[in-house]
């Protein structure tokens, strides 16, 4: 897999300093949180934590601990330090809706990045059920995420879990379109009815 | 021939010049006198000047045929009465004015109190002198319109700042151009040290235009720059 290409912004050297006059501020935070929606989206990267390093991706064999780092540009010597980041995550939380803690009662628990959002994955795994004519069916969360057969989307492939269970429960349940069985010890999704 | 003749013309324009000299020194002589006259007559009949419109007209005509601002005039007459009323204080607002758009390509837009008083009372003999109160109370006029001018305290004295972009004009001042041609010449960022040394400005002055810069818009911070803070162009970003 390629490295992903920055765009030059990641190279100017101000980027990784609060910028003190608010309207600048404004435009800073929005051209972080595209920089990492784009740099989510590329390597397929889900959840991440609050000093941004990688929680979750759908690629498998992705080696995270090599690549570009999103917040240090080590050419020109300079990084974002934790605050920053922190007013960040909130712009893309709060402002932009981009982004939601995992959990907002223990923000330490990282956040989603939403490249996509909660809809769209609940149009894909919508079509998905659909289109395979399983409306109906139970479907256990391995056969949404995990099956090899190659008619899996490639979009729900390795799927995070707890994405999954967000889109479920916050898009397709409130809609109508789905039932939630929760398995034994009730802590996990054993299963899903797409309708 | 050739000789005398030459010497002839250089009498000639020798003469020539004498006589326009004093000409002039007796032109100057009676402009004085008549400004002079002006003002006493300012000072006599203040009140109906600025009480009769068409009086007042005349006489700013006079006044501007003979080159005397007649708000210098109504600085002065007015500050002969004690009590200074509403139009001394606009006159010196416009002349505060005038004084920082004509000093600003020297100072960058920031003077001392002190300087702006003895600016102020340039050119105009008043009995009373011009104190802190008048200029701050003319301030109050500008700032009722708008203005842009600011008074900061920098080490335990008024300075009186006047920005040029943020007042909702959009010119730049030389100094801003000047910053911007820096940033050019370094790839897109200056640093206070740089402006100090390839302009010759103060601290304050520096500080003053990259902070109006910043509050405009035009300048992102870097601080974690090696050898001290670097201000940036954002049109690097797309260049």
């Amino acid at each position: 897999m390629d490295e992903f290409q920055f765009p030059k912004i990641h190279s100017f050297p101000p980027m990784y300093t609060k910028q003190p006059n608010s309207t600048i501020l404004q435009n800073q935070l929005d051209s972080w949180s595209d920089l990492i929606l784009s740099y989510c989206q590329y390597y397929k990267i889900t959840r991440l934590s609050l000093t941004g390093s990688i929680l979750y991706s759908q690629h498998e064999d992705l080696n995270v601990d090599k690549l570009p780092p999103l917040f240090d540009n080590t050419y020109i010597n300079r990084s974002v330090n934790d605050e920053f980041k922190s007013s960040i995550f909130q712009h893309m939380i709060h402002k932009l809706h981009v982004a939601d803690y995992l959990n907002s009662k223990r923000p330490e628990a990282g956040i989603f990045i939403y490249w996509r959002s909660l809809s769209e994955w609940g149009n894909i795994i919508y079509d998905y059920v659909e289109k395979t004519g399983q409306l109906g069916s139970v479907l256990t969360i391995y056969e949404l995420t995990k099956s090899e057969d190659s008619i899996l989307n490639d979009s729900l492939k390795n799927l995070d879990y707890e994405l999954l269970e967000r889109v479920l429960k916050k898009v397709l349940v409130k809609q109508g379109k789905a039932q939630v069985l929760m398995n034994e010890e009730g802590t996990q999704i054993g299963g899903v009815k797409i309708v | 021939m050739e000789s005398t003749k030459s010497n002839d013309r250089d009498k000639y324009s020798e003469l020539g010049e004498i006589f326009n000299k004093k000409h002039t020194e007796a032109l100057s002589t009676q402009l004085s006198v008549f400004r002079s006259a002006l003002i006493n007559f300012a000072n006599d009949h203040g009140d109906e000047i600025k009480e009769k419109d068409e009086f007042r007209n005349k006489f700013t005509q006079i006044c501007q045929s003979v080159g005397v601002d007649p708000l210098e005039l109504m600085v002065h007459t007015c500050s002969k009465s004690q009590k200074r009323n509403e139009s001394f204080y606009s006159a010196l607002a416009v002349r505060l004015v005038e004084i920082c758009k004509s000093t600003r390509e020297m100072n960058g837009g920031i003077m001392s109190m002190k300087e702006l008083i003895s600016r102020l009372s340039e050119n105009v003999n008043l009995e009373t002198p011009i104190t802190d109160s008048d200029v701050k109370k003319s301030f109050y006029i500008l700032e009722s319109l708008g203005g842009g001018f600011e008074f900061i305290n920098i080490n335990g004295k008024q300075w009186l700042k006047f920005s040029s972009t943020s007042s909702g004009g959009k010119g730049m001042s030389s100094d801003q151009q000047k910053i911007y041609e820096m940033c050019e010449f370094m790839g897109g960022y200056v640093t206070v040290q740089l402006l100090r040394d390839n302009y010759g400005w103060d601290t304050i002055r520096c500080s003053n235009v990259l902070e109006e810069l910043i509050m405009d818009g035009y300048l992102w911070i870097d601080s974690q720059a090696e050898g001290g803070v670097q201000y940036w162009v954002p049109s690097w970003i797309s260049a």
